[in-house]
């Protein structure tokens, strides 16, 4: 049995973090036939104890728990076939029941057609409390369940938790751990128990002593996202939180790049680590153009690298400040490079075919007037564009 | 009112109307007469007249089948020289239309090509002299092989005469129904340097804005070929003042549609001009050539900009200290 479940806490005295839900799920169960929406939704990120409250409250209140979670078929049919029975069957043993529908976010849309809407009817006929639980309570999907459910958030456990719940299973295995690798673990968790327990666990298999070092591999598969990726770029010292950066991130490099070239004069202050952070990341681009010049990809490593560790190292020190990190500019994303390569290209074609230039230079000898008439004199900028037969983006290029 | 580029349709089609350049033309003109020509090795800076009498060549020669016994082809474009060699080769091996023996191949920017390149041309040129003649044009002859310049008749161009300008631009002027003061004609003329092209398009662009056009309108054109905001980019980095240089910097480059390679030529240039000490310049140019030959192998021209912009910053501020 994986530590995850095997030390999952069994009472509400266990259970430890989570005071507000504790406090409203248990209200919710005991106060039950006067409630006015009969289902909770439990929502927040993984490995927050949303499933493991809702265990706990039946195994407290002695309640007969009917589940149904994301590996079943969750169209209407199905809903209604497991759930509907056990709506209607009065408990064998005459105890109560708790309905748990697991991750109702990941109800599909196509596949599980007709779910949500089951949900809800499920919701107005139960006699019985139903608990929901999802990560996004604002999916779009779930739109119409919202208002048939109280919103019950968990938020993500926090470090001092995590350290004790580590502590606590080290203690029943028999497991000793450096305290670097505590650290480093609670680190990847990022407020996610379940993901710490499983690390813990992985780093543990045949030995009995846990150093920094058991634990580099077994970092989780996490989807991250932008700004976890900044952030493990930006803040701290030390590279090697910063090369998993990349990891998992739902962005191509390229875009990464951009992301961070607007956010370098935002979190570094001295012209010697912007400017440093900035070749890197120059560097790093420089890199990317090669392996697709070259088809030899495996370079990309090294725009990773520079991207990653060298941006992190361009500081002199740490800046301990919260930066709320921007989008990249707006005018920068319009024209996104390749985009605005390839209409100054474009440009360039068409006129070195009416004015006998070369493509190269046309737009060297060309540029300016058009540009200035574009802006100035639509009547003639139409006419020229239909005399060099330009297309829209190139218009709008001319134009802007 | 019919729009279309005026460069090209004020481009002289006959010897007598090209402006400047005198003895070359005498020269074009006599052996044009003789329907006898060498090939040919225009070189000269651009906006000089070397396509427009390779052009006047052929339609004297050929008359009305002029497009059909003329291959224009660009060595900066071409993709290398076996498709130049291809491209003559279709074309040289079919006879050429009318009395003419021989038809003509205009190749622009030859000193684009590689030794290599132009090593392989020059067995091309033997190839087909029997049917065909070369005008080769070029910014600098120097870069032309030996072999190949001594094949040509060379003609040497020269920037054009403030005579010659201001009297192609009176004559556009004329046709055109433009007012133009002696003081823009004047400015015309400084901005082009004696390149009948620039001359001609800043005209153009001039009287997009107005029939009447004086000396401010000309330097606002101007303006848009040599944009005053790079300067002032750079001198906002210098001075500390990264994040507004960064933004400025993109936005003056999507203004005048500038492309990362044309914008650091300019911040090359513009080095000079600053108020610095002059190791620094060398330092900062030595800073510019490096990124440069990023964005030519290939890398996001904003971002090497904006990368190249932090190494002024830099500068700017060990400068305070």
């Amino acid at each position: 049995m994986s530590f995850a479940i095997k030390h999952a806490p069994k009472s509400l005295r266990e259970f430890g973090d989570q005071e507000t839900a504790v406090k409203k799920a248990v209200d919710f169960i005991k106060n039950f036939k006067r409630m006015k929406r009969k289902a909770l939704l439990f929502y927040g990120p993984p490995g927050t104890g949303k499933t493991c409250l809702a265990k706990i409250l039946a195994r407290e209140f002695g309640l007969e728990l009917v589940e149904l979670n994301a590996s079943d078929k969750r169209d209407a049919a199905q809903i209604r076939r497991i759930l509907g029975n056990a709506i209607l069957q009065r408990s064998l043993s005459h105890r109560g029941k708790l309905i748990l529908i697991d991750e109702v976010d990941g109800i599909h849309g196509i596949e599980d057609r007709g779910g949500v809407g089951e949900i809800i009817k499920l919701i107005q006929e139960t006699p019985y409390p139903i608990i929901l639980t999802a990560n996004n309570p604002y999916d779009p999907k779930l739109r119409s369940l919202r208002e048939y459910v109280e919103l019950v958030e968990f938020k993500k456990i926090g470090k001092r938790d995590l350290r004790k719940i580590l502590l606590r299973i080290c203690r029943l295995e028999n497991i000793e751990i450096d305290e670097k690798a505590l650290d480093l673990i609670i680190e990847f968790a990022n407020g996610d128990a379940r993901s710490a327990i499983n690390d813990l666990e992985l780093a543990s298999f045949g030995r009995k002593l846990i150093k920094e070092e058991d634990l580099l591999l077994n970092y989780r598969d996490r989807e991250k996202n932008i700004f976890e990726a900044l952030g493990m770029i930006f803040k701290g010292k030390g590279i090697r939180r910063a090369l998993l950066a990349l990891e998992n991130l739902d962005r191509e490099i390229s875009e990464v790049i951009l992301w961070i070239a607007e956010n370098i004069p935002r979190e570094y202050e001295k012209p010697e680590e912007i400017a440093l952070a900035y070749d890197y990341l120059s560097k790093a681009d420089l890199f990317l153009a090669r392996a697709v010049r070259t088809q030899y990809y495996r370079l990309e490593v090294y725009a990773n690298i520079l991207v990653t560790a060298g941006v992190n190292l361009a500081k002199k020190e740490e800046y301990k400040k919260f930066t709320a990190y921007r989008s990249p500019e707006k005018i920068a994303r319009m024209w996104e490079t390749t985009q605005f390569r390839r209409t100054l290209r474009s440009i360039s074609d068409k006129i070195s075919e009416k004015c006998h230039t070369s493509s190269e230079n046309s737009y060297k000898y060309y540029g300016f007037m058009l540009k200035f008439i574009f802006k100035h004199n639509k009547k003639w900028g139409n006419a020229i564009a239909s005399y060099l037969g330009l297309n829209d983006e190139e218009i709008k290029f001319l134009s802007y | 009112m019919e729009i279309e580029i005026w460069t090209e349709k004020y481009r002289p089609k006959d010897f007598d109307e090209v402006v400047g350049q005198d003895e070359i033309v005498a020269r074009l003109k006599e052996m044009t007469k003789s329907k006898n020509i060498p090939h040919l090795l225009f070189a000269g800076p651009p906006g000089t007249g070397k396509t427009t009498l390779a052009l006047i060549i052929a339609k004297k020669l050929f008359k009305d089948r002029w497009k059909e016994n003329l291959l224009e082809l660009n060595a900066s474009d071409e993709r290398g020289i076996d498709t130049i060699r291809t491209k003559v080769k279709d074309f040289a091996r079919t006879k050429p239309i009318g009395e003419v023996p021989f038809k003509i191949i205009l190749l622009d920017e030859a000193d684009a090509l590689t030794r290599d390149a132009q090593q392989a041309l020059r067995r091309t040129m033997e190839n087909f002299t029997s049917t065909a003649r070369f005008i080769l044009s070029c910014n600098y002859s120097s870069k032309i092989i030996e072999p190949i310049q001594s094949r040509c008749a060379i003609f040497r161009f020269k920037p054009l005469s403030k005579e010659a300008i201001k009297k192609y631009l009176a004559r556009i002027a004329e046709a055109e129904k433009l007012k133009l003061s002696d003081e823009a004609l004047e400015a015309l003329y400084e901005v082009s340097e004696g390149d009948a092209r620039k001359a001609v398009n800043t005209l153009q662009a001039c009287a997009s804005l107005s029939s009447k056009i004086n000396e401010d309108i000309v330097y606002e054109v101007a303006g848009y070929a040599k944009p005053k905001e790079i300067m002032e980019v750079l001198k906002l980095s210098l001075d500390g003042k990264f994040e507004e240089a960064k933004k400025n910097m993109i936005s003056t480059m999507i203004k005048y549609g500038i492309s990362g390679i044309d914008a650091i030529k300019m911040i090359q240039r513009n080095v000079m001009n600053l108020n610095l000490p002059d190791e620094i310049k060398i330092k900062l140019l030595e800073t510019i050539g490096e990124y440069e030959f990023r964005i030519v192998e290939g890398a996001d021209e904003f971002l090497q900009i904006e990368a190249l912009l932090a190494q002024f910053y830099l500068i700017g501020r060990s400068l305070k200290r």
